[in-house]
């Protein structure tokens, strides 16, 4: 749960915030200067490509769209009006992206993510206990594994704002405004999502 | 409340959104149902699982491959280029929409008040001895150079304007020549040797004559205006010139040595001139179509015979 706050207060960190830094990341890349390009990247590029990973389920598939997003987002950049955080604005872009993709792909991704990315992607390390025996880390794998199955399993509209809330730790108002929704739909929406997650995992959280 | 409905505030309870009053339903509710509690720890457990889960790291190629992918921010030349031509299109395309139709208006002046493109009186255009008329309408130079051709086309002819444009082309004006040279021999074959050569350089001199010294404006059209006939020999020019008149029904009026006056019938302009180039004589200006006849049916033109 700490991590979950710390991962919650830096991200707002950054996406909230008045005088925005991005903005002024923005404005430089705009005139020119491929550096603050290289900082808006660095500053942003793992939690874009963590979304995508949560999203697709497979390493290179979320390397591939991460790139495609942030050369999209580089393209659109004289588009970007700074009326909101320049992180909305970008986990807007990489939600349709991802959407777009899925759709364009079927069910591709997120049927090979089930079996082709085990714990050994290192995705869900937080839940192994170190101090844990090898039969309970590799029990502890397991049940990482199949928490990414299950949430593959979801639509990506429902993984989407599980992922947005309960992984990367965004508000509601981030996640309404990166989503285009309204602020009840969003609530209403995590909530449908999280019982169904639920219900799909209730073999592995009973105990 | 229900377990329907504490399930439905499972989620925002967790979350620490509801206010006192439903919240404490909600607990009241979880405390005496079992399957409700138990709802609510599996919910729990599932956010704690989404949440427990570690970022993943970021391969280090991918910072490398989406810099090299990101052209640099000027663009494309072509962008540049439309940039520069077109933007801010508010400022830019009024500009060139007034520059074009400056452009236009000036063309259009420059058309109307140009020698070559404005209206001419009607003229005739050939000094070949043999031809009678100029089709208006000769497609191509290669009509033009066919003299049996052109002389049924003259039969059809009536337009005049072509022709006064073909008369300022030195390009046709070279082909005009160039088919009167080569008719020569053929239109000389039954004179004598000496007339002939005398056609030969008569015809040359009216050739160069329409080269370099046409005047823009020159026509027959006007009455008595002087058609100039280039000879080395006036009196047997104007031996010949009468009996040829003369046969046509028509009158010869000899003012001075070098000067006359022809009346020749309407009808027989064409004849006049087709036996004026069978005996080897050009006029200058080449008078190919009749000029204005009298109300009697009369052609008159003034000839002057020229060293």
């Amino acid at each position: 749960m700490e991590l979950s706050n710390s991962v919650e207060m830096t991200t707002r960190a950054v996406i909230s915030g008045g005088g925005d830094p991005d903005h002024d990341l923005v404005d430089r890349v705009l005139g020119g200067d491929r550096q603050a390009f290289a900082s808006l990247l660095a500053r942003h590029q793992k939690r874009i490509f963590n979304f995508m990973y949560r999203m697709v389920g497979e390493r290179g598939a979320a390397e591939d769209l991460t790139q495609e997003v942030f050369l999209k987002v580089y393209e659109a950049l004289p588009g970007f009006r700074k009326a909101a955080a320049f992180s909305t604005w970008l986990y807007r872009i990489a939600h349709n992206h991802c959407l777009n993709a899925l759709k364009g792909r079927g069910r591709e991704i997120a049927v090979s993510a089930l079996t082709k990315e085990p714990a050994n992607g290192n995705p869900v390390t937080a839940l192994v206990d170190p101090s844990a025996s090898p039969e309970e880390r590799l029990e502890q794998r397991e049940l990482q594994a199949v928490v990414q199955e299950k949430l593959a399993e979801l639509t990506p509209e429902h993984r989407a704002v599980l992922v947005l809330r309960d992984i990367q730790g965004l508000s509601y108002d981030e996640i309404a405004a990166a989503l285009e929704l309204e602020d009840g739909t969003v609530r209403s929406r995590l909530h449908r999502a999280r019982m169904e997650l639920k219900e799909r995992l209730r073999g592995y959280l009973e105990l | 409340m229900g377990c329907q409905d504490v399930r439905n505030q499972l989620s925002a309870y967790l979350e620490g959104e509801l206010e006192v009053a439903p919240r404490r339903a909600v607990e009241d509710h979880v405390r005496q149902c079992v399957r409700c509690q138990g709802e609510l720890v599996l919910l729990q457990r599932t956010i704690a699982l989404l949440r427990g889960l570690d970022e993943v790291e970021v391969p280090p190629s991918l910072s490398t491959a989406i810099q090299a992918g990101v052209r640099p921010r000027r663009g494309r030349w072509w962008r540049e280029v439309a940039s520069w031509l077109f933007f801010p299109i508010h400022v830019k395309l009024p500009i060139q929409a007034v520059a074009l139709l400056l452009v236009s208006l000036g063309a259009v002046y420059l058309y109307r008040s140009a020698p070559e493109f404005s209206p001419q009186p009607p003229v005739t255009t050939e000094s070949a001895p043999r031809s009678e008329a100029v089709p208006s309408t000769a497609a191509g130079r290669a009509d033009r150079l066919d003299l049996a051709a052109r002389q049924e086309a003259a039969e059809k002819s009536s337009g005049q304007r072509e022709a006064q444009k073909e008369r300022k082309v030195p390009e046709q004006e070279d082909a005009a020549a160039r088919a009167l040279r080569k008719s020569a021999p053929e239109s000389a074959a039954s004179a004598k040797p000496a007339e002939e050569r005398e056609a030969l350089r008569e015809r040359d001199i009216g050739a160069r004559v329409l080269r370099k010294e046409a005047p823009a404006g020159a026509t027959i059209a006007a009455p008595l205006q002087d058609v100039m006939l280039e000879t080395s020999d006036p009196a047997r020019a104007i031996a010949r010139i009468t009996e040829i008149v003369s046969a046509l029904e028509g009158k010869v009026e000899v003012k001075e040595e070098r000067h006359l006056i022809l009346m020749i019938p309407a009808k027989a302009y064409s004849h006049f001139l087709t036996a004026l180039k069978d005996s080897g004589y050009a006029v200058s200006p080449p008078t190919e179509s009749p000029p204005a006849p009298s109300p009697e049916g009369t052609v008159t033109l003034s000839l002057r015979l020229t060293p």
